[in-house]
């Protein structure tokens, strides 16, 4: 009788090739034939990777070790243990995997799926990546050991204990907030828990009573700490050192809070939102702003060491959406500077308008843009923009786009005054290119909303960024939130 | 130069004879080749060998080309694109495959021989689903296979599968 292992190897080569990569490292184990029949075969490696996996930009990987850590991941996801909490190493190793794969995800949008509604929006494609990432956190377990490290999680499951901020941040907090911004559906489960714990809290008014597991408050502790704006940190989300590296937690924090203010004002039913925002590793793009209205926070808790959090907040806050308008002004190419090799992408500066959403009327809405796009040393991509008032700037914000060039995830950061006033108003601010195309100039662009988000066929990935000449008519959805008040700056005795 | 022939004859390698429509004997990228190498005077004249077939092999080859005569031919692009191949198997060629394990063998081999590359797929993902989600024990047990390793090699290969903070 004819014997798997005694088959021609083209033959067992294309057996294999339809399996996937954990099936890859079980099969090795099965006997001697098999393990050098699998072991060093790049070939293999590749065709199983291929036919699993996106098809990566570059085709020189190291096709077993990628699927071998593939399957780690796969394996350290499906059995999370109490003690992987604490294995730091083990977290750097999901980070660093989770990392490359969505750097690898599929790039180009298929022209092969058209967009699914008769609309000027963009669909963005399928990505495989994306879909296994997604499913490989799709159990609570995984998520806690492994996105929700960062020292705000820590800090809602620890309860009301005081703890000093670490500083500098630790790279465990850093790795796994930057993990769960990736993810996205940040403060999805958290949001449901918030609905309940916020009943609670507001009934008992008792700061200690929001000591719950969601995030919310601690979150809005953090984006409304006035000493988190520094020149350090560019007012923005990156680390105070001044190195302009991006600072995760600030991006957790900022799409924590809204995330959950998104949801509480049920802008849910948008696309945008709903399949960008909630599904695992989705990819949308790009644009921005700001405009605030007062909020009295409750001071009186006393002077707070410099390096300690403020206290849980669930402050009521405004949340607007503005459309922006933006179009490229001018590329400015680095200058060859033997001191900023780093900086392969141009600085692309734009201006436009933008225009309240949502049928709100607000003034602060509806102002002229200006602002740039480039790329911080580290690679990812910092948008900075301006809101001009009878032609002076008014209102500034900072912010990094997620998941780094050609993302679609869109941009996340701080809008602040643009005086860098020590009192706010400040707040957290996220937007997304939502068209390239020109709608009706100057029409009424209420109701066009669903119209101009795009939908995600359960993607990672997009198009477009800095360097890409033609982007010009580009419009933006900006989400903004404010949850005002003054003097939560750093020496306030309340 | 005759009409062009609408029938042949194959010939497996217990002599026995079959014929069939040409359509479906071109599902064979070799006996096509062949028919059009040796030109139709000779195909309509004699049966073609196949000397690495059996009646009972060539007999399930034949009815899956039947089956898949109208399918259109894969472009060698296609072919190549692991991108798009699935591991999805009609539900036909489901059925088509339950057979033991040796005549899958069989025909997998066959296919191979004639170069029908859908139904070599067919196979070769037919045995995949068996290998899937198995333990080194299942698949042994599966394939009939002997486990050759020592003691030491089976511990080491387990630890070269562990995941360890030095890799």
């Amino acid at each position: 009788m004819a014997l798997l292992i005694q088959l021609p190897p083209e033959i067992l080569h294309n057996i294999l090739s339809f399996v996937e990569p954990r099936d890859l490292v079980e099969a090795s184990r099965a006997c001697r034939y098999l393990y050098g029949f699998t072991k060093g075969n790049r070939a293999l490696a590749r065709d199983v990777y291929y036919r699993t996996l996106d098809a990566p930009p570059r085709s020189d990987l190291d096709w077993e070790k990628e699927l071998r850590d593939l399957v780690w991941l796969q394996r350290i996801c499906a059995n999370v243990s109490a003690e992987d909490m604490n294995h730091e190493q083990l977290l750097s190793f999901v980070y660093t995997t989770v990392a490359r794969l969505l750097q690898n995800a599929s790039h180009s949008p298929s022209a092969s799926s058209p967009p699914a509604r008769a609309t000027q929006t963009r669909t963005y494609p399928p990505s495989r990546n994306a879909a296994l990432l997604g499913s490989l956190f799709a159990s609570n377990a995984t998520r806690e050991a492994f996105l929700n490290r960062s020292f705000l999680c820590e800090r809602a499951r620890g309860g009301s204990e005081a703890r000093p901020l670490p500083n500098p941040p630790r790279r465990l907090h850093q790795q796994s907030a930057k993990l769960h911004s990736l993810y996205g559906a940040v403060g999805q489960h958290q949001h449901q828990q918030h609905q309940r714990v916020a009943h609670r809290t507001r009934s008992a008014t008792s700061a200690a009573a929001s000591s719950a597991t969601h995030l919310y408050p601690f979150a809005c502790s953090k984006v409304y700490d006035m000493r988190e704006y520094t020149p350090g940190s560019m007012w923005g989300p990156f680390m105070a050192d001044g190195t302009g590296r991006a600072d995760w937690e600030k991006v957790e924090a900022i799409l924590v809070v809204l995330r959950t203010n998104i949801g509480n004002k049920g802008l849910d039913k948008f696309d945008v939102f709903g399949s960008l925002w909630n599904a695992p590793f989705a990819g949308s793009w790009a644009g921005n702003y700001n405009d605030f209205d007062n909020y009295n926070f409750p001071i009186g808790q006393g002077r707070l060491p410099a390096n300690m959090p403020r206290p849980a907040l669930d402050v009521g806050e405004a949340t607007r959406l503005i459309l922006m308008k933006i179009a490229v002004t001018k590329i400015e190419y680095p200058i060859d500077d033997e001191n900023d090799t780093q900086q392969q992408h141009p600085i692309v500066h734009f201006s436009g308008f933008s225009r309240s959403f949502d049928g709100s009327w607000d003034e602060n809405a509806n102002s002229d843009l200006r602002g740039t796009a480039s790329m911080t040393a580290e690679g990812e991509v910092r948008w900075t923009t301006f809101s001009i008032f009878n032609g002076e700037d008014r209102w500034r914000s900072e912010g990094i786009q997620l998941g780094g060039v050609r993302s679609a995830r869109g941009v996340v950061g701080n809008w602040f005054d643009n005086g860098y006033d020590p009192h706010g108003p400040c707040g957290p601010t996220a937007f997304w290119k939502v068209s390239d195309n020109e709608p009706n100039k100057d029409g009424d662009h209420r109701g066009l909303l669903h119209g101009f988000l795009p939908t995600v066929q359960y993607g990672y990935n997009d198009e477009i960024y800095i360097d890409d000449e033609d982007f010009s008519d580009v419009e933006f959805v900006d989400v903004i939130t404010h949850g005002h008040y003054h003097g939560f700056d750093s020496d306030n005795d309340g | 130069m005759t009409e062009k022939v609408s029938k042949v004859t194959l010939e497996s390698n217990d002599n026995v004879r079959i014929q069939i429509d040409r359509a479906v004997a071109e599902r064979s990228m070799l006996i096509k080749n062949l028919m059009e190498d040796l030109g139709d005077d000779a195909v309509a004249d004699s049966a073609i060998p196949i000397p690495n077939v059996n009646e009972q092999v060539l007999r399930k080859v034949i009815e899956w080309c039947e089956k898949h005569k109208g399918d259109p031919i894969q472009s060698a692009e296609e072919e190549n694109d692991n991108r798009k191949k699935t591991t999805e198997i009609d539900e036909w060629d489901q059925k088509f495959m339950q057979v033991d394990q040796e005549l899958l063998f069989e025909i997998i081999l066959a296919a191979n021989y004639l170069d029908i590359k859908a139904l070599l797929d067919v196979g070769c993902k037919t045995v995949a689903n068996m290998i899937k989600g198995k333990s080194p024990e299942e698949i042994r047990k599966t394939f009939n296979i002997t486990n050759d390793f020592t003691a030491e090699e089976e511990e080491q290969i387990r630890r070269e599968n562990e995941w360890a903070e030095d890799r």
